[in-house]
C-alpha cells in the first residue's frame, strides 16, 4: 500500500475518444475534470477518504464519473489497493439503484452480479467503451441494469412457461381461437372499451395488486395499455400498440385484458368478504 | 463497431436513448424509432423492459443482506481485475513478439524514417543499420536504447532483443543474383558515428562523448 503516489507531478487527465449519436467525442462535465485534476495529487488514503465522502454538496465530493476514471488509472498503476477501495465505493454508491431494477427478478442476486460484471468489464474495457460511464453514469448503469433485467425477465417468464401443466398452457391456444368468436362480437367490445372499464383511482389502487396475481404476456399487455397508454391498435402502420409489441391480434389483447379485470375483481371478492 | 459517420452501434444508441428521457415514453421511442429504424426491435424491447422494470412488483427471491450482496459483488470485480491483468499479459507478449522493424514501429506512431532519426539524434543512414542490426549491439549505449524504447514506447529489454538478433538485409532491396547475398559486417557503433557523413557535428560530438562510458 503506498501512501504517496511515486509522481508528484501533476497529470493530465486523459481525454475521452469515443463519439456520441451526434458524432462528438464524449466530454466530461467540467467538474468532474477538476474533481478528477485533484483527486490525482492525492495520497492513496486521502483519496479513499474523499471517495467515501457521500453528500453531493460537501467539499471534496466526488461523483461516479470521476471515480470510474479513478478505478480505471489505479488499475492501470497496478494499485490494488487503491483499486480495491474505489471499486468497493463505486458499488456501495450503486446498489439501491441495480437492487431496484432488479426487484422483480427471482434470481436477483445472479442478476445483481451480472450488472456489477458488465459495469466493471466496461469500467476496465482497454478501448473506448465505457467513456459513457464518465459522463453519464447514472443513465449508463440504468441501462446495463435495464438489458440485464430484460435478459433474466425473459428466463424467468420461459421457465414458468415451462413449469406450467399441459392443460394451463392449452388455454393460450384457446385464447387464439377465441379470435374467431370475438370478430363476431366486435360491435358488443367497441360499445364497452377495455380502457373505459375502470376508474382512475380505482386503476390506480388495483394497479399493485392486478400486477401481482396477472401472469404473462397478459401483465405485460395490462401495463402497457392500462398505466404507459399504448394504444391496442392503431390504423398508423408507425404508431407503437400493444399487439404489435406482442405480435398478436388486437382481438387477443382485448381478451387478455378482460381476462385481466375477471382475475382481478375475482381477487378483490376474495379478499373483501 | 463505433464513430463511423452516421452509423453508430446498439450500445451508443441505448446510451444515448437512456439519457433522453428520464421515464420510459411512448413518443420519446417513436421519436428515437424514426431516428434509428434499424433499432426499431431493440428500442422497442429495451423500452418495455425499462417499463416492466419500474412498474412490476418485487418478488420474493433469494436476496441476500446488503453486505452480503455487496461482498459477492466485490468477488465478481475481483475476477474481472484477474481476467484483465491476464489478458493485459497475454496481450503485452504478443505484441512484443510482433516487433519486427523499428522503423516500422515509428511509422505506426505516424513518423518518417527522417523524423525517427532526428527524434533518436542520428542520421537516417544510422538508424537503418541500427534496424538491419549491422551495428554491434554490444557497442550501442544504453542512452541510445533508451532513447529508441521511449520514442516508440516499447521496454528497454525489447530495444536490446531486437538488436541483438543476427544482421539482415535492407528491407525492400531487391537481388536479382541467384546467389545469396552477402550481408554487410557488423561495425560497432562509435565506428559508425565517426564515418557517418549525414550526422551534423553537435551530433557527433554528442554520440562520441558517450564512447568512454561503454568502454
Amino acid at each position: 500500500m503506498s501512501t504517496k503516489p511515486p509522481n508528484v507531478t501533476p497529470v493530465s487527465v486523459e481525454p475521452l475518444t469515443r463519439r456520441n449519436t451526434s458524432g462528438k467525442v464524449y466530454k466530461r462535465s467540467s467538474a468532474v475534470e477538476v474533481q478528477i485534476s485533484a483527486a490525482l495529487s492525492l495520497s492513496d488514503e486521502e483519496l479513499v477518504s474523499r471517495a467515501s465522502i457521500r453528500e453531493e454538496t460537501a467539499n471534496g465530493y466526488l461523483q461516479e464519473e470521476s471515480l470510474v476514471y479513478l478505478i480505471r488509472t489505479s488499475y492501470q498503476r497496478k494499485n490494488n489497493f487503491l483499486c480495491n477501495k474505489l471499486s468497493e465505493i463505486l458499488l456501495t454508491r450503486c446498489q439501491e439503484q441495480v437492487a431496484f431494477r432488479v426487484r422483480a427478478i427471482e434470481q436477483k442476486d445472479d442478476a445483481f452480479n451480472d450488472v456489477v460484471r458488465v459495469l466493471f468489464e466496461k469500467i476496465l474495457a482497454p478501448d473506448n467503451s465505457g467513456d459513457f460511464l464518465q459522463v453519464r453514469f447514472r443513465f449508463a448503469l440504468k441501462r446495463i441494469s435495464i438489458s440485464i433485467f430484460h435478459q433474466y425477465y425473459r428466463d424467468q417468464i420461459e421457465e414458468r412457461e415451462n413449469l406450467r401443466p399441459s392443460s394451463f398452457q392449452s388455454l393460450d391456444g384457446q385464447e387464439n381461437e377465441k379470435d374467431d368468436w370475438d370478430q363476431v362480437h366486435v360491435a358488443i367490445d367497441s360499445d364497452l372499451p377495455v380502457e373505459d372499464s375502470f376508474s382512475s383511482v380505482e386503476l390506480e389502487s388495483l394497479k399493485r395488486e392486478a400486477l401481482q396475481i396477472l401472469k404473462e404476456p397478459i401483465r405485460t399487455a395490462f401495463i402497457l395499455h392500462h398505466i404507459k397508454g399504448w394504444q391496442i391498435e392503431s390504423n398508423n402502420p408507425k404508431e407503437i400498440t400493444v399487439s404489435g409489441y406482442l405480435e398478436t391480434t388486437p382481438r387477443t389483447i382485448r381478451n387478455w385484458l378482460q381476462q385481466a379485470e375477471k382475475e382481478l375483481r375475482k381477487w378483490r371478492g376474495d379478499h373483501h368478504e | 463497431m463505433n464513430n463511423f459517420i452516421g452509423q453508430y452501434s446498439l450500445d451508443d444508441v441505448l446510451d444515448a436513448y437512456s439519457e433522453a428521457s428520464e421515464i420510459p415514453s411512448r413518443e420519446i421511442l417513436a421519436e428515437w424509432i424514426a431516428r434509428y429504424p434499424q433499432f426499431e426491435h431493440e428500442l422497442i424491447e429495451f423500452t418495455v423492459a425499462w417499463i416492466q422494470s419500474e412498474e412490476l412488483p418485487e418478488i420474493p427471491g433469494d436476496q441476500k443482506d446488503l453486505n452480503a450482496r455487496l461482498q459477492g459483488g466485490l468477488r465478481i470485480v475481483q475476477e474481472i481485475y484477474e481476467k484483465r491483468s491476464a489478458e493485459d499479459q497475454t496481450q503485452n507478449w504478443q505484441s512484443r513478439a510482433k516487433m519486427a522493424s523499428m522503423i516500422m514501429e515509428g511509422s505506426l506512431l505516424g513518423w518518417s524514417t527522417d523524423q525517427f532519426a532526428g527524434r533518436i539524434n542520428l542520421s537516417v543512414a544510422i538508424l537503418r543499420k541500427l534496424e538491419n542490426r549491422l551495428i554491434d549491439a554490444v557497442t550501442i549505449p544504453i542512452d541510445l536504447i533508451k532513447l529508441i524504447g521511449v520514442s516508440i514506447q516499447r521496454d528497454p529489454s525489447e530495444i536490446i532483443a531486437y538488436l541483438g538478433q543476427p544482421p539482415m538485409l535492407q528491407s525492400g532491396q531487391m537481388y536479382k543474383s541467384k546467389q545469396p547475398p552477402i550481408i554487410g559486417k557488423q561495425q560497432g557503433f562509435f565506428d559508425a558515428i565517426r564515418n557517418d557523413g549525414e550526422l551534423t557535428d553537435d551530433q557527433r560530438t554528442y554520440w562520441l562523448s558517450l564512447e568512454s562510458g561503454t568502454e
